[in-house]
C-alpha cells in the first residue's frame, strides 16, 4: 500500500516532469519530445514541483535517446537544458551530475562537430574544473582524444600538467590513475625517442651523426624507463608498456633488466595468466639466441594456458625435429590438442603438420600407439567435427592442398570410413590399402591375427 | 524516413495480457468493514454462485419459467460497466470458487503471498525471457533470398511457427528455446550435441548418441553466494568444453574429464572485470562466429567482451546504460576485416540496441566501431496507426508496449539491408531496419507519416487486431456444472442389487442412527480411510476449534483451551490416571470406540457416574489445580454457571447465555453406552501425552454431539 502511494507520487512528479520538459521546449527552439516512456502515459493531477530528481532522470532519458539515435543537436538542447536545471538546483549531490556532463557533452561534441579540436578543448577543460576527484581521468581521457586526433605533443604537454597536479591527500584511486599518467607519458616518450633513433640510424648509415638529437633521445629514454618501469610493477595486463621498456632495456644492452622483467610479468602469479607475456619471453628468448631448451620451455607453458595458441605450429615443428621420442610424442600431442579447436579447423598448416607426423609413424610402424593415445578421446567427436562428408564437399570446393591432408590424416584414422574425404586422391588410396593394417590397430579391432 | 518504425510482419492474433504492478498493488483506499459487509450485495454471484449452481437442479422452483430480476433491492453498478472488471481475477474465480472454500485459510493465505512474492519479483526483473524466442535461420544456400524466422506461438507457446516470407507455418510440438534456467543450446560445432542445464546448478551435454552426460552438479552459485537459481551453459572454441554460468559469473567445464575434475573461470563478477557492487551476469553469449574464443557477457549495466585465452580479464567493456537489463543478444557476423554487429534487447522496456565491434585484428585491440545504434520499439508505432476511441486505444497501447519476447537480426545477405525482427510477447512479429534510420535526417518531425505501405501493413494489423479484441473473451460466462457433470453416467448408475458389503454396511448404518452413536467400523477398517492432513504446529484458534467440534471434541479443546499450561495439564492428566487405575473395570463412555486414545476418553473417564457423583454431568472439566474429583465433589452447577464463574473462566459475555443453553442440553445426557470388558477399558484409558498432544490430529472421534 505505502510503496503504491509512493508510486503514485512518483507519477505524479514524472508527469510534472514533462510539463517541465514541455516548458523547456517552449523556450529552446524546435524542440520534440521522443515517444514518453510508458509509466508517463497515466495521467497524473501534476501539481507544480520543483524541478525534482525524477525530472532529471526523464531529461537525461531523453539526451541518451537521442544520442543513440545519433540526433546530436537534439541531445545538446537537452543537456542546455538540464544543465541549466541543474543551476536551479540547491541539493548537495553534484559529483553525480558533473559526470554526466563530462561523458555526455563529449561525446556530443565529438559527433555534432566533428572533431573540433579547440571547442572539444576547452569544454574539456571547463570540465576539469568541475570536479576535482575526476581530474586525472578527464586529463587522461582528454589526452587520449588528442592522440586519437594526431596531436601528440598536446597529448603530451597535458600529460605532463596532469602529472604535477596536486590536491590534497591522494586517495589509492587516485594513485593509480596517476601511476597511468605517467605510464602514457612514459609511452609517449618512447615513441619520441623510437623517432629520434630512426633518425639517428638513418644518419648514422650517412656517415653523420648529431650529438644533441642522440642526448635528446638518451634524455627521452631515462623519462620513459622510469615511468614504464613504475606501471609493470603493479598486477595487471600492461603487453603495450612491457613490449615498448623491453624494447628500450634491449637496445641500451641491458638483457639481464630485460629478461627479468619478461620473467616477473610472465610468472608472477599476482599477475593474471596472461598468454601474451609468455609470448614476449619466447620472442626475447628467441631473439637472443637462446638453447632451444629453454625456447621449448616457455613454449610448453604456452600450450598449458593456451592450447590454440598460434605459435604452436612453431611448437610443433620444434618438437618434431628433435631426436628425443619424448618431444616428438608431445609434438603429436600439440598438433593434436590444436584441431581441436574450432578456429584451427581450416588451417591447412596444421593439417599438414598432423598429417606429415602421422604418415611418418605409419610408414615407420613405430609408436603406432602415440596415434592410438591421441585419437581414442577423440574417436567420438573428431569424425563429425573434422570429417563429415558436409566439410569434405566444402574443403573440396574451398582449398585443395587442405582437402588433401584432412583426407590423409583421415584415411589412417578412419580406414574404409573415410570415403568422403579419399575418393578424390588415388596415390592417398593405394597408401592407405597399403597401410590398411594400421587403421585396424588403431581402432582397436588389431588381433594377433591382423598384426604385422 | 516513414519505415524506420517496426512494421508488423504478422496478423495479429489474441493474447492475455500478463500481470501488472496495479493488479497486485490495491488501488484507492481499502475500508475492510465496509466492503466486506457489502460483498453479499456487491458480489452476489461470488457469495452464492457456485452452491446455487450446484443445487438448484435438486430444488422444485414451481413449473413456470425462472425469472431473475437484476435489481431486486441492489443498488445499480455506478459508471462504466467495464471498469471494475478485471478479466484475470473472474476468469480465476470461475475456475477456483468451487473448491477454493476447501483450502484451509492459512494454507491458502501462504500459498497466496508466496506467489504474490513471486509474481512481484518477476514484475520487478524477469529472466523467464532470457535468451530471446526469435531466431533467423540464414538460408541453407547462400545465394538464396529466403531466411525463415523461428518464433514460439500457440496459447502456450507450444508451437514452433517458422516464417519465410511473411507466411506463418504452424508446426506442433516445438519447444521454446531458452525456458528459464533451464536452457538446451544446441552446438555450433558438431551436429546433434546441446548442452543443458537445470535450476538445481547441474550441466550436461546431451548427444543424440550418447545420451545426457553430467559435468556438474553444485546448487551453490560459484563465485559468491547469490539466491537466483538462474542458471545457464554455452559452448566455446573447443566441442569438449562448455561454459556455465550463474549470476556470479562463468566458468568453462572439460567434458573429457569426470565432473568437476578440469574447470577454469571465464569471468568473475569481481575486482578483476570492475565490476560495480551489485552488479550480476545477465546473459552470455559465446561469439564464436565473430572470433572463436570469443564470449559476450552482459550484466544489468555493461557489456563485456571476454577472452577464453586470457580469462577473468574483459577485453572490451562498455556500460550500455539500457534502463532494463538485456535479455537477449544476436551476433550478425560480419565477414572477414569487417565489423561484427551486436544486437542487444531488453525485455520489459522493449529497448533494442545495436553495437559494432571489432576485435582482435592483428596489433589491435577488440573496440567498439561507431556509436551504438538504438532502434525504435514496437510500442512506438502508436503514433503511426489511425486514432482510436479511447478504450479502443488503451487495449492498442497495452498490445504494443507488451514485453519484448526476442529480437534477432536477419542478415543482409539476400535482403539487401539488414532486418531486425522483435517478437512481443503478445506473439506479434514487427521488423525495422536500423540502415535506413541511419539515413533519416537528424530531427525527426513530431509525426512522421508512414509510407503508403507502411500504412497498409499498419491498417491490416489493426483490423486483424480489432477483430480479436472485439470477440469478447471466451471467459465471460461463468462455466456452469451440474451434478450430472462431476459424475460419470456410470457412476450415478444404481447398482443392480446391493452387495452383502453394502447390506451390511446400511444394517450398521441404520443401527448407528438409531442409538444416535457414531459408525466406527467399517469394513474395509478405518485404516484403509485416507488419512486427514497433518495439521500445522500451531493452528490458530478458530481452526483448532473448529477442527476440535466437528470432530466432537470441543470439551477436549474447550479443557486444553482452560488449563493454563501443558504442565499443568500433565500434571491433571497424571492425577487422572492415578484414579483410573484405582477404578479400574468400570463402565466408560469410551468403550464402544475402537480408536485410539483421545481426550475423549479422558472426559468420559470424567463423566463416569463413579468419579462424577452429581446426576448431572459436569461439561466443563475441572482445572488443573483443583483437587482429583473424587475427593472433592464439583462445584454445583448453579456455581458453574453463575456469570462470575464464567467470566474467571475467560468466557466473553455475549457467549455465556448461548453455553448456559448449551450446558443445558448436555445435561440431559446422551444414552450410556454398553459396558466394555474390564481389559479393553483399561487399554483404553490409558492416556499418555503423547495421544493427548495429538488429539487434534485425530478427528475420528467418538460421539456426534451438538455444535460448539
Amino acid at each position: 500500500m505505502d510503496s503504491f502511494l509512493e508510486e503514485e507520487e512518483d507519477d505524479e512528479e514524472a508527469a510534472a516532469a514533462t510539463k517541465n520538459a514541455a516548458v523547456g521546449s517552449a523556450l529552446l527552439p524546435a524542440l520534440h519530445l521522443p515517444s514518453l516512456p510508458p509509466h508517463l502515459y497515466q495521467p497524473g493531477k501534476g501539481r507544480a514541483v520543483g524541478f525534482p530528481a525524477k525530472s532529471k532522470e526523464v531529461c537525461l532519458s531523453y539526451i541518451q535517446d537521442a544520442m543513440l539515435r545519433k540526433q546530436w543537436k537534439r541531445a545538446a538542447e537537452f543537456l542546455t537544458f538540464y544543465i541549466e536545471s541543474l543551476e536551479k538546483d540547491f541539493s548537495t549531490e553534484y559529483m553525480g551530475p558533473s559526470e554526466v556532463i563530462w561523458r555526455i557533452g563529449a561525446e556530443i561534441l565529438c559527433h555534432r562537430f566533428h572533431n573540433n579540436m579547440k571547442e572539444f578543448s576547452s569544454f574539456i577543460e571547463q570540465m576539469k574544473t568541475l570536479g576535482v576527484k575526476r581530474y586525472l581521468k578527464v586529463c587522461l581521457e582528454h589526452a587520449f582524444h588528442l592522440l586519437c586526433n594526431g596531436q601528440i605533443d598536446e597529448a603530451y604537454q597535458n600529460l605532463s600538467l596532469a602529472e604535477s597536479w596536486r590536491f590534497g591527500e591522494q586517495t589509492a584511486i587516485q594513485d593509480k590513475e596517476m601511476k597511468l599518467i605517467q605510464a602514457y607519458r612514459g609511452l609517449l616518450d618512447y615513441y619520441s625517442w623510437s623517432k629520434q633513433k630512426n633518425i639517428l640510424l638513418e644518419h648514422g648509415q650517412d656517415g653523420l651523426e648529431d650529438l644533441s638529437v642522440e642526448q635528446e633521445m638518451h634524455g627521452c629514454f631515462r623519462k620513459a624507463a622510469m615511468n614504464l618501469k613504475e606501471i609493470i610493477k603493479i598486477p595487471g595486463v600492461w603487453d603495450l608498456f612491457v613490449k615498448c621498456y623491453v624494447d628500450l632495456l634491449e637496445f641500451y644492452g641491458d638483457y639481464s633488466e630485460a629478461r627479468e622483467v619478461l620473467n616477473e610479468y610472465a610468472y608472477n602469479s599476482k599477475f593474471p595468466a596472461n598468454p601474451n607475456a609468455h609470448v614476449y619471453l619466447y620472442q626475447f628468448l628467441k631473439r637472443h639466441g637462446e638453447s632451444k631448451k629453454s625456447l621449448l620451455s616457455a613454449l610448453k607453458i604456452l600450450h598449458d594456458i593456451v592450447p590454440s595458441h598460434e605459435l604452436m605450429i612453431d611448437f610443433h615443428i620444434m618438437l618434431q625435429k628433435s631426436k628425443k621420442r619424448k618431444k616428438r610424442r608431445l609434438g603429436l600431442e600439440v598438433i593434436f590438442a590444436v584441431l581441436d579447436y574450432a578456429g584451427w579447423k581450416e588451417n591447412v598448416k596444421a593439417w599438414s603438420c598432423l598429417a606429415r607426423q602421422v604418415k611418418q609413424i605409419v610408414i615407420s610402424e613405430k609408436h603406432l600407439d602415440w596415434i592410438k593415445q591421441e585419437w581414442d578421446p577423440r574417436r567420438d567427436w573428431w569424425p563429425a567435427f573434422h570429417f563429415s562428408r558436409y566439410s569434405a564437399k566444402r574443403n573440396w570446393q574451398e582449398n585443395e592442398s587442405l582437402s588433401y591432408e584432412k583426407a590423409l590424416v583421415a584415411g589412417i584414422l578412419l580406414g574404409k570410413g573415410c570415403k568422403a574425404q579419399v575418393k578424390r586422391f588415388r596415390i592417398l588410396k593405394k597408401f592407405l590399402n597399403k597401410h590398411n593394417p594400421v587403421y585396424l590397430r588403431l581402432s582397436g579391432l588389431s588381433d594377433s591375427s591382423v598384426q604385422p | 524516413c516513414g519505415t524506420s518504425r517496426p512494421l508488423p510482419s504478422l496478423p495479429a492474433g489474441s493474447w492475455v495480457p500478463s500481470v501488472t504492478p496495479q493488479d497486485i498493488l490495491y488501488r484507492g483506499i481499502l475500508r475492510r468493514k465496509l466492503q466486506l459487509s457489502h460483498f453479499f450485495v456487491d458480489h452476489p454471484e461470488d457469495a452464492f454462485g457456485s452452491l446455487g449452481k450446484l443445487l438448484h437442479q435438486n430444488f422444485y422452483l414451481g413449473d413456470s419459467k425462472l425469472r431473475v430480476s437484476v435489481h431486486s433491492g441492489l443498488p445499480p453498478c455506478s459508471g462504466c460497466p467495464r471498469k471494475n472488471l478485471v478479466p484475470r481475477l473472474r476468469w480465476f474465480s470461475h475456475l477456483a470458487r468451487d473448491w477454493l472454500f476447501e483450502v484451509p485459510l492459512g494454507l491458502l493465505a501462504d500459498c497466496v503471498h508466496e506467489d504474490l512474492l513471486l509474481q512481484w519479483a518477476s514484475l520487478l526483473f524477469d529472466d523467464s525471457p532470457t535468451g530471446g524466442a526469435l531466431a533467423w535461420l540464414p538460408p541453407k544456400d547462400v545465394g538464396a533470398r529466403t531466411g525463415r524466422l523461428v518464433y514460439p506461438g500457440g496459447q502456450a507457446m507450444n508451437h514452433l511457427c517458422i516464417l519465410p516470407h511473411g507466411v506463418a507455418l504452424r508446426r506442433g510440438g516445438g519447444g521454446r528455446e531458452g525456458v528459464p534456467c533451464c536452457t538446451a543450446l544446441s552446438c555450433p560445432h558438431l551436429p546433434g550435441e546441446l548442452a543443458v542445464c537445470t535450476q538445481s546448478g547441474a550441466v550436461y551435454l546431451w548427444s543424440v548418441e550418447t545420451g545426457l552426460q553430467r559435468l556438474r552438479h553444485d546448487p551453490q552459485t560459484m563465485f559468491f553466494r547469490d539466491h537466483s537459481p538462474w542458471r545457464w551453459s554455452d559452448f566455446t572454441a573447443h566441442p569438449r568444453v562448455l561454459s556455465c554460468a550463474d549470476r556470479t559469473g562463468l566458468q568453462c567445464l572439460d567434458t573429457r574429464v569426470s565432473p568437476g575434475g578440469c574447470h577454469f573461470d571465464l569471468f568473475k563478477v569481481g575486482e578483476e572485470a570492475g565490476c560495480q557492487q551489485g552488479e550480476r551476469v545477465v546473459l552470455p553469449m559465446y561469439l564464436g562466429r565473430a572470433y572463436p574464443s570469443q564470449h559476450l557477457v552482459t550484466t544489468q549495466f555493461s557489456v563485456y567482451v571476454l577472452d577464453e585465452r586470457l580469462p577473468l580479464v574483459p577485453v572490451l567493456k562498455w556500460a550500455h546504460m539500457m534502463k532494463a537489463p538485456p535479455l537477449f543478444a544476436h551476433l550478425t557476423p560480419g565477414g572477414p576485416g569487417r565489423s561484427h554487429k551486436v544486437l542487444l534487447g531488453a525485455s520489459r522496456t522493449q529497448e533494442l540496441l545495436l553495437l559494432q565491434y571489432r576485435g582482435e585484428k592483428r596489433g589491435s585491440a577488440c573496440q567498439l566501431v561507431g556509436t551504438p545504434q538504438k532502434l525504435h520499439s514496437v510500442s512506438s508505432c502508436l503514433q503511426h496507426l489511425p486514432a482510436q476511441l479511447p478504450h479502443r486505444h488503451r487495449l492498442l497501447q497495452q498490445r504494443l508496449s507488451a514485453p519484448a519476447a526476442g529480437g534477432c537480426p536477419a542478415p543482409p545477405g539476400g535482403l539487401g539491408s539488414l532486418l531486425i525482427f522483435q517478437l512481443s510477447e503478445a506473439g506479434d512479429v514487427f521488423s525495422t531496419s536500423p540502415l535506413e534510420e541511419a539515413e533519416c535526417p537528424q530531427e525527426p518531425s513530431a509525426n512522421p507519416q508512414p509510407s503508403p505501405a507502411a500504412a497498409l501493413r499498419y491498417r491490416r494489423w489493426l483490423k486483424a487486431f480489432s477483430k480479436v479484441c472485439g470477440q469478447p473473451p471466451r471467459h465471460t460466462r461463468p462455466p456452469t456444472f451440474g451434478q450430472k457433470r462431476l459424475f460419470t453416467r456410470k457412476e450415478l448408475e444404481e447398482p443392480s442389487a446391493p452387495s452383502a458389503l453394502q447390506g451390511q454396511a446400511r444394517r450398521w448404518l441404520r443401527q448407528a442412527m438409531r442409538d444416535g452413536g457414531c459408525l466406527q467400523r467399517w469394513d474395509p477398517p478405518p485404516s484403509a480411510l485416507p488419512e486427514p492432513p497433518e495439521p500445522a504446529e500451531d493452528p490458530d484458534p478458530l481452526s483448532a476449534r473448529l477442527t476440535a467440534s466437528w470432530c466432537g471434541d470441543w470439551d477436549g479443546w474447550w479443557e486444553g483451551r482452560m488449563s493454563s499450561s501443558l504442565a499443568q495439564r500433565q500434571r491433571a492428566l497424571r492425577e487422572r490416571r492415578r484414579r483410573q487405575k484405582r477404578a479400574r473395570g468400570r463402565r466408560s463412555l469410551s468403550a464402544s470406540f475402537t480408536s485410539s486414545l483421545t481426550y475423549q476418553s479422558e472426559l468420559s473417564e470424567l463423566s463416569d457416574p463413579d468419579t462424577a457423583p452429581p446426576p448431572r454431568r459436569e461439561a466443563s472439566p475441572p482445572l488443573g489445580t483443583s483437587p482429583p474429583a473424587a475427593a472433592t465433589p464439583p462445584s454445583p452447577e448453579e456455581a458453574l454457571l453463575s456469570s462470575q464463574s464464567l467470566r474467571s473462566r475467560g468466557i466473553p459475555k455475549e457467549r455465556r447465555k448461548t453455553l448456559r443453553d448449551y450446558l443445558a442440553v448436555w445435561a440431559d445426557g446422551p444414552p450410556e453406552p454398553p459396558e466394555l470388558p474390564g481389559s479393553q477399558a483399561s487399554q483404553l484409558c490409558i492416556p499418555s501425552s503423547q495421544s493427548q498432544l495429538s488429539s487434534a490430529s485425530q478427528p475420528r472421534r467418538k460421539r456426534p454431539r451438538m455444535g460448539f
